[in-house]
């Protein structure tokens, strides 16, 4: 398939799970910072802001707060337009990806996406926000498994489905590593323990119920989330994922590689399983974490290279245009000329 | 009853030849029986589903009046359009033999410039022309066709006669609508549709399909055939996606595809592959920054060296929109006479250059009576429509003219035929005209049909779907007796 049109599916699919992701993140903190007994309210908590460490958010968010002074961490995850990764944002991104490749979408795809992006855009997404930030993220989570459900039940499972995998599978593994190092950073000061907080955001509660019993620790919970093979948030799971949609794309035998993103996906996916648990008591969960994303950021660095940016002969020409392509304004005014005088 | 005090007033009527009548064209027998048995409300029944089916097939155009871009359809009117197979004869052989023509102007007009030489066209209004492109002098193009798919305008005036109105021969659009208004109209009439012996249309995509494959340069036997958009913000995206997936090719934009060592590429998951034709739907100016316009942000760089070194085949060819001017318009019977020694089979409107001094006269004297035209717009910009003008337009307009004589040219009014339109439940007169497509391969081919535009608006002649227009399904029968 076109390397745009892959690229495109991929971003669809990272920008959705990090929207679902973010809506998770918001809900239960504001659980959390209730039963910790800390202010929830969003201007001066600093419960708030180890959201804003783990997903490198700080300076984006000050930036942002220097034109709005009013503004909370809460509305900036959630509604800020300044912030790509606000959950508004993903979505208007994820659509716009979505529609530069409508041909590969179903209608009902199309339509989900299409009807929860217009209502973010409407100021009926800040009353329900205000009114019940609950109902807000739950909207949020629940079109995402909508989504997710569609993918499965509506489109080929070929090239383009393995891209969309791809995408959600490598977003949600960092995700995942970032809310397991979210303790870390208000470590300190908490009556509470935080670890049901980081089993719910990545909705791992009855999977931990279930195989670890009632008591609920650090160490099993960094194990279920970290190594495990079966639970579908866990890093070990997402990546193993990711490796088999990468296999799946070449058609190469697993266990061999054809390309670095191959190479890359299977090395720390034997790393997690040899090592993972000796590195992990050895550095600590914040190091292992950052370790994780260093390598998740790679993966996704060379998927880009290898499918998008393009064969060894293309990269001694100037890059692609897309990379160029600064001035999006100009480029729509384009699009709109051509043909007007052609048009029925 | 729907037709219930129907007025042809003194226009030609496609369906009945006088008013107060019941009588109507033979050809419209059955038409009559079928839609008299329909009450209002059924009809308004059909035409809310008609309506509904649209939108949710997506077949909807982006109006940008704002920054959001809203999304429309392009209204439709269910009442066919109906031409017997003996009229449709002679529309179809009046078309090939002016794309025929027309097709070799242009191959003369980039190389021996002969017709120019033998004073049959002044040299001036070609090389003035706005789309003439001096760049492509000499190159060549497989088959020597460079006209790949056009969409003339058509009209009929008075006596019913075809009238050629505007060559587009610049990649136009609409087929789209053709196609998925026979869908919906299937659809919504059947018994009626099936008793009338209408000529297919679906075949149009393969057809596509073929005519791209022909011209491939070197005549490759399988080549890889992409459809160029400029991307989602056109309106015509739709048509592109639609087009696209019917003919199974890859919409590819600007930035998808790549020039090496002059052949084009397009960039795949599987690294990348070569492309051998392009129907593109960007215009000129946008298609290679080396080239034309440097600040095109669609375009590929190269693509236009590719071209002349014979390894891709761009449909259409570059430089066609020469054609599309006004001025050259004028001359086009001439060029039939010139290049094929016949007399035209198809009218054109008498046109009046207002470059040349007599004409420029007779303009300004009668702009109440003329309509007037910019050479280069289309698209019913550009246009002063003299009877219902008023004082102040005609003012600036005879100021523009006298300022470049040579961007403008006019015409009598012309008062094209009224079709039976359903206006609010009931059958009113609307004006309509035809836009036929031809695809040529390796010989010229009329889709049987093509899309009647309709001016919904009471008492307008203007049918273009950014002023109001709308448009019916066009049924061209096999046989002549009907009901």
């Amino acid at each position: 398939m076109l390397s745009r049109a892959a690229d495109n599916l991929y971003w669809m699919a990272r920008y959705l799970e990090r929207a679902e992701n973010m809506a998770r993140l918001v809900d239960t903190t504001a659980q959390f910072l209730l039963d910790a007994g800390l202010s929830s309210d969003s201007r001066s908590s600093a419960g708030w802001l180890p959201i804003l460490q783990v997903c490198d958010l700080d300076e984006d968010f000050q930036r942002s707060q220097k034109e709005q002074p009013d503004l909370g961490i809460p509305e900036f995850l959630v509604l800020d337009p300044q912030n790509s990764d606000s959950i508004r944002q993903c979505v208007a991104l994820a659509r716009e990806n979505a529609r530069m490749v409508r041909d590969q979408l179903s209608e009902e795809m199309w339509r989900e996406l299409n009807r929860l992006h217009l209502f973010l855009q409407s100021s009926a997404a800040e009353d329900e926000w205000a009114f019940s930030p609950q109902d807000f993220c739950d909207r949020i989570i629940r079109f995402s498994l909508l989504f997710q459900g569609l993918v499965e039940a509506t489109i080929a499972q070929q090239e383009g489905y393995s891209f969309i995998e791809l995408g959600k599978h490598l977003e949600r593994a960092d995700k995942t590593t970032r809310i397991l190092d979210i303790p870390t950073f208000h470590a300190h000061s908490l009556a509470v323990s935080p670890w049901p907080t980081v089993l719910r955001a990545c909705s791992a509660r009855s999977a931990y119920l279930s195989s670890r019993g009632a008591s609920i620790t650090m160490e099993h919970t960094i194990a279920l989330l970290l190594f495990d093979h079966g639970f579908p948030r866990s890093v070990r799971f997402c990546l193993n994922e990711v490796n088999k949609a990468l296999h799946r794309i070449t058609g190469t035998a697993s266990g061999s590689y054809e390309n670095e993103a191959e190479r890359l996906a299977g090395g720390t996916l034997a790393n997690i399983d040899f090592n993972g648990p000796g590195d992990l008591s050895r550095i600590g969960i914040h190091c292992y974490a950052d370790g994780l994303q260093k390598d998740i950021n790679k993966i996704g660095q060379q998927i880009f290279e290898t499918y998008v940016l393009l064969p060894a002969e293309v990269q001694q020409l100037p890059s692609p245009s897309y990379a160029i392509i600064t001035d999006y304004q100009q480029q729509q005014q384009q699009q709109q000329q051509q043909q007007r005088a052609l048009w029925p | 009853m729907i037709f219930k005090d129907y007025e042809t007033a003194e226009f030609f009527d496609e369906m009945f030849p006088r008013s107060g009548t019941n009588a109507v064209r033979e050809h419209y027998g059955s038409v009559r029986r079928r839609f008299t048995s329909y009450s209002e409300e059924d009809f308004q029944k059909k035409q809310s589903a008609i309506d509904r089916a649209f939108v949710e097939h997506g077949v909807t155009f982006t109006v940008y009046s704002d920054d959001q871009g809203t999304e429309r359809i392009f209204p439709f009117d269910p009442f066919p359009r109906v031409i017997p197979s003996e009229e449709w004869t002679l529309v179809e052989q009046g078309l090939i033999q002016r794309i025929t023509a027309l097709n070799l102007f242009l191959h003369d007009i980039y190389h021996e410039a002969r017709i120019v030489a033998d004073d049959v066209i002044p040299a001036y209004f070609v090389e003035s022309a706005a789309h003439y492109r001096p760049e492509l002098k000499g190159l060549d193009v497989p088959g020597d066709v460079y006209v790949h798919i056009c969409g003339s305008d058509l009209i009929r005036d008075q006596n019913g006669c075809y009238v050629v109105l505007e060559d587009n021969l610049r990649c136009p659009s609409g087929v789209s609508y053709v196609l998925e208004n026979r869908e919906v109209m299937k659809r919504s009439f059947p018994e009626l549709y099936q008793e009338m012996k209408v000529r297919p249309v679906s075949h149009y995509p393969r057809l596509l399909r073929e005519t791209l494959r022909r011209v491939a340069p070197g005549g490759a036997s399988e080549p890889v055939c992409v459809l160029l958009t400029p991307g989602v913000y056109n309106s015509a995206y739709f048509e592109h996606t639609f087009l696209a997936r019917e003919m199974g090719v890859e919409i590819v934009e600007g930035q998808d595809l790549i020039v090496l060592n002059g052949f084009v590429y397009m960039r795949t998951t599987k690294g990348l592959e070569k492309v051998d034709v392009i129907y593109r739907r960007i215009d000129d100016d946008f298609i290679d920054p080396t080239v034309f316009r440097d600040d095109s942000m669609l375009g590929v760089p190269g693509l236009v060296d590719a071209c002349r070194r014979g390894n891709v085949t761009l449909a259409n060819a570059l430089g066609t929109g020469v054609a599309d001017d006004k001025v050259i318009y004028a001359f086009v019977p001439e060029m039939i006479r010139y290049y094929l020694a016949q007399e035209p089979l198809l009218d054109s409107v008498t046109t009046y250059l207002a470059y040349r001094e007599k004409d420029m006269r007779f303009i300004l004297g009668n702009l109440p009576e003329l309509v007037v035209k910019a050479a280069n717009e289309s698209g019913g910009y550009g246009m002063l429509m003299g009877p219902t003008s008023t004082k102040e337009e005609r003012t600036i307009f005879a100021e523009k003219i006298r300022e470049n004589p040579r961007n403008y040219i006019a015409q009598p009014v012309v008062k094209f035929s009224q079709h039976p339109t359903l206006v609010d439940g009931k059958c009113e007169g609307r004006h309509v005209d035809l836009r036929p497509f031809v695809l040529y391969g390796d010989e010229p081919k009329v889709l049987p049909g093509g899309l009647t535009r309709v001016a919904l608006t009471q008492g307008s002649l203007v049918v273009n779907s950014s002023q109001g227009g709308g448009s019916k399904d066009t049924w061209v029968l096999r046989h002549l007796k009907e009901g």
